[in-house]
């Protein structure tokens, strides 16, 4: 093994030199790796566990199979998956969290066959959210910290909190219960979740523990639930993700993969810089730089997660509720478990430490940096059986390594963009859609909403603050009036909220005669006899859309082409100013004094 | 495989000299050449086996003679076991039938087996007289227990009493379990050198392919399907596999018959109570020496592809499962691209490739086309595969009988979707007694129990006996958790259909069933702004309510629409869950653990069983590699059609060119063809045009494996699986166009129109950034339709074949009127559209080597003066 190491670090001195040369490496290795096929020695073997991570298990599951590699995985909650794991019925558990975490009175004893953890993906748990504002699906949703405890704690009731509305200036929030859906099986969501609370919410979360008869109030894989409450219980993250997505006005907490299944939004959480953050893959990943992993190998949680730093990762593009999965592997030849297991086992491993991260993002994952993926390696090393896999980190195809092999970067953090303005707190807020739903909110209200009021006269959708990241442009509804939109990127919508119409012009200019009226008559909820939705609703003569809008194509951040504009820009500047510098540079020792040739 | 890093750094620095001159592909190693199967033409080997001429050897010799002084003789001595197919055999099903069996004898107490029936099982075996016991795949931990199969019946113990006369005490004592002190047959693998006590680690209920219980009616004659396993599914049997000796391993089919006497010849059916049944284990001697023993002739499971290559990622439709493991095995091979593959649902398959990120894959599997509102990158369209979405069935009364056809309307399928037959409704109580008040909602009053009562159905599957197949047959269809394409076209087809429009809008139908009125209201949403939705909602609002007794905070597990009725994870999980009977109707079990693991009392998983009822959306490629029946669905031309090659192949033929590009073919609702199967499906591959030459050279290789080779139907690696249609000429000449198109030299010459809703054809990148009111293709408020001036798409041309390279097709004049297709499906509808980039090619580069010139001679211009020779007037 220590030669190995030695090997593996002597591939990286190199890798670290000449990066041309390290492509080469790179390039070579891979395409020398022993690339012919073969019958494949697999066993089969089998694993339960987590369903927080099981979008990404199933994908490797399957990909595998062109290897000649039957794996089978039951989704069964993370408490089960440890259980069977202890009691010897698979050959691998999937764990968010370790054993023997202490979870009210619950003892989670580790099992007596031998064991390691193994980080195997990283991910965001989202506050997935079915929110409609008349017709209008929300797929903006800003919260904070707090907000978020106080809906799951169930003090927060209603969409049209203030605490809500404070999050979400440009909303028109609607009078309407909030269903908070949580797990009803043990679980790891409900323990990554929960044990952010007891970290960053520790008031709202002790109270709502205390109330639930809980002593003491601890993270937990139970969620506890107040009788009588609103609050639904589903199992399995397609059991809430699958209830959120047909009730209006249900909220949950799910692996972010579930929201982009279920073609639902996710709400963007305040982070300790002050931005509301989506958990896309790059948030994710700068989250967790600041993960600290216990890297002491002769603790029995090696490489187990400590994440009070990443909810507090003061770093803008940080998702607060980030968080690592972990494969419970055997290192005993016990329960079952043969040489042969081991070597299937380790391959499957080594395939998704690596290539198989390269799966992560399209799915809703973050892959692992490379760190925990060196880390990974030595725990694979631990399977018996697994000695003669081919360990290869030169070759390993995780799409979070830099070429230069420094295993302190993480080129998905370093390349993950910063978050527009518009995601700070304040009076506007991005519409830009998020999750599974990508469509753009337009406002629909809110006081303080900037720009040029445009609801009686179909005015001008402008103003709206410095939305860089592809704001929507909103005709508002008007009398026939002729409103114009503008757009930067997203798709661009008419609506009539009647509210504040807001957008901002930086791509192109839309226009179209609006032709809709308004009646004007609300909506109101006929439980709380409140306003819900918007000011009125739209019986136009035909078409709801006062602006025809046209996006040009999207722009996806920085590219060549900026760059070539961008530098034929200074060149134009070097040729209008440089004549008359050079001239001044070489002026003195050849010219008169005050006399440009 | 295993490369010390050493020998690998040592490798690098010997091919670093090489590559510097030779290029990077040079030095990739030869790889053998691939061993893959013979084209397979599925010669017709079934076989039939008469139990009396004895135990037939791998040499088709008799290796054990009957005795006809046993007293089992008579009840087999007329037995015949057809298996339907012995040679050239994978992971696949296969049908057995027979005849001259002793009719299954159920007790009149239960529903246990008392006598007569078959039991059927895998086995390894590489010697000729066959396989031993210890090599076959028996009692599978977890099956259900003596309640459905008496004593040892289901099981590898052996008893000792009723005594087998074949089981001395020295045989008896090597049996000894002692970890439980009892007897049993223990298992050896044939990846392992020493058997094991307890099989759970190679096999338990769920990857178990025994069956237990092969029923045997009144006239002797019975039959099942059943699924073979491969080395790699089975990895314990290792069929199919290459030896050390380079033979492939044949494996066996071992059937068990079961009359009506015990090993000690007692005859159970001369009991005067009628209580005796058969109790001992198949593979107790006496039982195993009656058998009949099937010699499978594995084909090769064939290569698989390198582990450590990085791959070329590919993402979407389920539909291409057995497909892509299919091709991918034969893609690899001679060093060629390893392609990864991402099960997803269409739109993430969509947002994926149009998106745009790097790293994403860039192809992507979709039934639907590629369009703006999915992303901003240019994606060009290849149709790939052709199957149907299925509905499958497995209807098999306790008897075994076995119903072969199905016939379901939209309304019937809308209704199963929709939870209307009260059973589907957790927590709502049965039906009041004649007489009482219904407290139930008024709606569901009239509704039935399950699908098999409904007046409607039983009208169409007269066949079908719903006192027969009720006990099960609750929650019967079981719908994949994934959104899909493919979903969408079955509500569209349901929706075109005016009965169950109108019944989904609330009028009853003839028989005053009425729909569930919240999932009525969601897909009446639908019907009437003319959309569909790609996934079947449920009523989440039931659910049944259960108090904990010894929780101390009062939890109550809730046991809802979504457990109930929970979902699948794919066409291929729905197929296989059906074909064991998996049924959704979980049993509260006052013992069992609860998911939270607190306290006792939960639901219990249902066990896998030999009959019931079950229905599954999946495909028509799942439903022929699990062995079960795709119901016929009524078409819109008034017939009943199923997803038989010639329904499918009609099916394609009727579908109409796309709303947003037209050579993307979407389904016909209203085709009018009455042999067309109504839910066709053509998958197409969507590329993203701007990508790394490589990934571009190696997708454009997938697409004319696609069109080649892939479409030639087997089962070989690369070979097109049962069940997918062949793609027809216009179509694979489409896909070679495109493939043709993604490897073209200069980016320039790519085609425009390849993306749906059109782009301007003035040849400039718009300008991000800047002022864009007069950019290309925008004319939004004048024609109503932005992007509609789609230049027409060269692929869709190519249809007769007359453009077969299509990637020559000429740039089309700009902004066009030409598009003869809408831009959507509503006219009225204004969509909105971005414009998509245009690759501008090297002429985005004049500008900056101008300047470069410029500034150059700028900067050169006045140091060239002064330190030059001085004018004369200096």
């Amino acid at each position: 093994m220590t030669s190995r190491r030695r090997g593996r670090a002597l591939v990286l001195r190199w890798a670290g030199g000449l990066l041309a040369v390290a492509l080469i490496v790179q390039t070579v290795l891979t395409g020398a790796a022993p690339g012919a096929r073969a019958e494949g020695s697999y066993v089969t073997i089998s694993g339960s566990g987590s369903t927080w991570s099981q979008n990404a298990v199933e994908a490797w599951r399957r990909n595998v199979e062109q290897f000649g590699m039957t794996v089978n995985f039951a989704g069964n909650g993370s408490s089960r998956g440890r259980a069977e794991f202890r009691e010897g019925t698979v050959d691998f558990g999937v764990s968010e969290i370790p054993y023997g975490i202490r979870d009210g009175n619950n003892e989670d004893p580790p099992p007596s066959r031998a064991y390691a953890y193994m980080p195997i993906v990283a991910g965001g748990t989202s506050i997935m959210y079915n929110l409609t504002i008349g017709a209008q699906r929300v797929t903006n949703l800003r919260l904070s910290g707090a907000t978020i405890a106080r809906i799951f704690t169930g003090q927060i009731t209603h969409w049209n909190d203030p605490a809500i509305r404070e999050d979400n200036p440009q909303l028109n929030l609607p009078a309407i219960q909030i269903v908070p859906v949580v797990r009803s099986d043990g679980s790891g969501t409900s323990a990554q979740f929960t044990a952010w609370m007891v970290s960053e919410q520790t008031d709202i979360w002790n109270a709502y523990c205390a109330a639930a008869g809980r002593n003491p109030c601890t993270q937990t894989s139970n969620y506890p639930v107040l009788p009588g409450s609103a609050f639904i219980s589903q199992s399995g993250s397609n059991g809430v993700a699958g209830y959120v997505s047909q009730a209006a006005g249900a909220i949950t907490y799910v692996e972010y993969s579930y929201a982009i299944n279920q073609g639902f939004p996710v709400a963007k959480v305040l982070n300790d810089a002050g931005y509301y953050i989506e958990p896309t893959p790059e948030a994710v990943a700068v989250a967790l730089l600041r993960a600290e992993i216990n890297d002491n190998a002769a603790s029995v949680n090696y490489l187990t997660q400590d994440l009070t730093n990443v909810y507090r990762n003061a770093d803008p593009r940080s998702y607060p509720i980030s968080s690592y999965s972990y494969m419970i592997l055997p290192t005993e030849l016990e329960s079952g478990f043969t040489e042969q297991k081991g070597y299937t086992l380790g391959t499957f491993a080594q395939h998704f430490l690596c290539e198989g991260q390269q799966q992560a993002p399209a799915l809703g994952y973050s892959p692992l940096p490379i760190n925990l993926v060196l880390a990974g390696f030595d725990q694979v090393e631990r399977i018996p059986g697994a000695q003669d896999v081919d360990i290869n980190v030169a070759a390993c195809n995780n799409p979070t390594f830099s070429s230069d092999g420094d295993s302190t970067t993480n080129v998905l953090a370093e390349n993950a963009p910063y978050p527009p303005d518009c995601d700070r707190p304040g009076s506007v807020q991005c519409s830009t859609g998020t999750g599974g739903a990508p469509g753009d909110t337009p406002p629909s209200g809110g006081a303080e909403g900037g720009g040029t009021e445009g609801g009686g006269d179909g005015g001008t959708g402008g103003g709206g603050g410095g939305d860089g990241g592809g704001g929507a442009a909103t005709g508002a509804d008007g009398g026939g009036g002729t409103a114009t939109g503008t757009d930067t990127g997203g798709a661009a919508t008419g609506t009539d909220a009647g509210g504040t119409a807001s957008g901002t012009d930086a791509g192109g200019t839309a226009s179209g005669a609006a032709d809709g009226t308004d009646t004007g008559a609300p909506v109101i909820d006929p439980e709380t006899g409140e306003v819900i939705g918007g000011d009125g609703t739209d019986a136009g003569g035909g078409q709801n859309v006062s602006a025809v809008p046209v996006s040009l194509q999207a722009s996806s951040g920085w590219r060549f082409q900026h760059t070539l504009m961008a530098l034929a820009g200074l060149l134009l500047l070097g040729v209008v100013i440089g004549p008359p510098l050079i001239t001044r540079l070489l002026g003195p020792r050849n010219a008169t004094p005050g006399r440009t040739p | 495989m295993k490369v010390s890093p050493a020998l690998r750094i040592r490798t690098v620095s010997a091919a670093l000299a090489l590559v510097a001159g030779a290029g990077l592909l040079a030095c990739q190693p030869a790889t053998p050449p691939a061993n893959a199967a013979t084209a397979d033409d599925l010669s017709d080997s079934a076989r039939t086996y008469a139990w009396s001429e004895g135990i037939v050897g791998a040499d088709d010799s008799i290796v054990a003679p009957r005795d006809p002084d046993h007293p089992m003789y008579e009840d087999f001595a007329d037995l015949e076991v057809t298996v339907s197919q012995t040679e050239d055999v994978r992971a696949q099903s296969v049908q057995v039938t027979w005849s001259g069996g002793v009719p299954t004898v159920i007790t009149s107490g239960g529903n246990q087996p008392a006598a007569g029936y078959l039991q059927l099982m895998q086995c390894w075996g590489d010697e000729n007289a066959g396989p031993d016991p210890e090599t076959c795949v028996w009692g599978a931990d977890g099956l259900p227990g003596t309640a459905s199969m008496p004593g040892d019946t289901g099981l590898r113990s052996l008893a000792t009493a009723p005594a087998d006369p074949l089981l001395d005490e020295d045989t008896l004592a090597g049996y000894l379990d002692p970890t439980i002190n009892r007897h049993r047959v223990p298992f050896l693998a044939a990846s392992a050198d020493e058997p094991v006590w307890d099989p759970v680690s190679y096999y338990d209920r769920w990857t178990t392919n025994e069956f237990r219980l092969g029923m045997t009616r009144a006239d002797g004659t019975g039959e099942r399907h059943f699924t073979l396993q491969d080395g790699t599914e089975a990895s314990h049997l290792g069929c199919g596999r290459t030896l050390e000796d380079g033979e492939v391993r044949d494996c066996w089919l071992v059937v068990v018959p079961r009359g009506t006497h015990e090993v000690d010849g007692f005859a159970v059916t001369d009991d005067p109570t009628g209580t005796s049944m058969l109790r001992t284990s198949p593979l107790s001697p006496t039982n195993w020496a009656q058998r009949i023993q099937v010699r499978l002739d594995f084909a090769p499971i064939g290569l698989f592809c390198p582990i450590e290559a990085a791959q070329r990622p590919t993402i979407g439709s389920d539909f291409m499962g057995a497909a892509m493991y299919s091709w991918q095995r034969a893609l690899c091979a001679d060093d060629g691209a390893v392609y990864g593959f991402t099960p997803a649902g269409d739109s993430t398959a969509r947002e994926t490739v149009a998106g745009g990120l790097p790293g994403n894959p860039g192809l992507g599997f979709t039934s639907a086309p590629v369009t703006e509102s999915d992303g901003p990158a240019p994606v060009v369209h290849a149709p790939v595969a052709i199957s149907g979405l299925a509905i499958g069935f497995n209807l098999v009364a306790p008897d075994g009988e076995r119903i072969d056809e199905l016939r379901l309307t939209p309304l019937l399928v809308a209704k199963l979707l929709t939870q209307t037959y009260w059973r589907d409704l957790p927590g709502l109580p049965a039906p009041p007694p004649a007489g009482q008040p219904d407290e139930r909602p008024e709606w569901i009053r009239a509704n039935p129990e399950t699908v098999l009562d409904d007046p409607g159905f039983q009208q169409l599957n007269p066949d079908v006996d719903p006192g027969v197949f009720r006990l099960h047959a609750s929650n019967l269809l079981k719908v994949p958790v994934e959104p899909s394409d493919a979903v969408r076209d079955l509500w569209r087809w349901i929706f075109h259909d005016e009965e169950a429009a109108a019944w989904l809008r609330g009028e009853p139908d003839e028989n005053g069933i009425r729909v569930n009125p919240v999932l009525g209201e969601v897909l009446t949403g639908h019907l009437e702004a003319g959309t569909a939705p790609d996934f079947v909602p449920r009523d989440v609002e039931y659910c049944f309510e259960v108090l904990s007794e010894e929780d101390e905070s009062a939890r109550r597990p809730r046991y809802c629409s979504l457990d109930l009725l929970p979902y699948t994870n794919g066409f291929e999980d729905g197929a296989r869950r059906n074909s064991i009977f998996e049924t959704n109707f979980w049993a509260y079990d006052p013992n069992a653990v609860p998911p939270s693991g607190q306290g006792r009392g939960w639901y219990s998983r249902p066990e896998p069983r030999p009959s019931g009822a079950a229905l599954t959306i999946t495909d028509s490629v799942s439903a022929a590699q699990y062995g079960i029946g795709t119901a016929a669905l009524l078409n819109a031309a008034g017939e009943f059609v199923a997803p038989t090659e010639a329904g499918i192949a009609a099916g394609v033929e009727a579908m109409l060119p796309g709303d947003e590009i037209e050579s993307v073919l979407q389904v016909d609702p209203e085709a009018a063809d009455p042999a067309a199967y109504p839910l066709p499906a053509v998958t197409y591959a969507a590329v993203r045009v701007e990508q790394e030459d490589e990934a571009l050279a190696d997708y454009s290789t997938f697409l004319e494996h696609a069109a080649g080779a892939g479409q030639t139907p087997g089962w070989s690696p690369g070979e097109l699986p049962e069940g997918y249609l062949p793609l027809p000429e216009y179509m694979r000449e489409q896909t070679l166009a495109v493939a043709a198109q993604l490897v073209q030299e200069d980016p320039v010459e790519k085609p425009p129109g390849l993306t749906p809703g059109g782009r301007g054809e003035d040849g400039e990148d718009p300008p991000p950034g800047g002022d864009a009111s007069g950019g290309p293709g925008s004319d939004p408020a004048g024609n109503g339709a932005p992007g509609s001036g789609d230049a027409p798409d060269p692929a869709s041309l190519s249809p007769a074949g007359d453009d077969p390279t299509g990637g020559t097709a000429p740039p089309a004049p700009g902004g066009g009127t030409e598009n003869p297709a809408p831009p959507s499906g509503d006219d009225d509808v204004l969509v909105a559209q971005s414009t998509p980039g245009e690759p501008v090619g090297p002429m985005q580069y004049a500008l900056l080597v101008v300047l470069i010139v410029g500034l150059a001679g700028a900067l050169a211009g006045p140091a060239l003066l002064r330190l030059g020779p001085r004018a004369p007037a200096g």
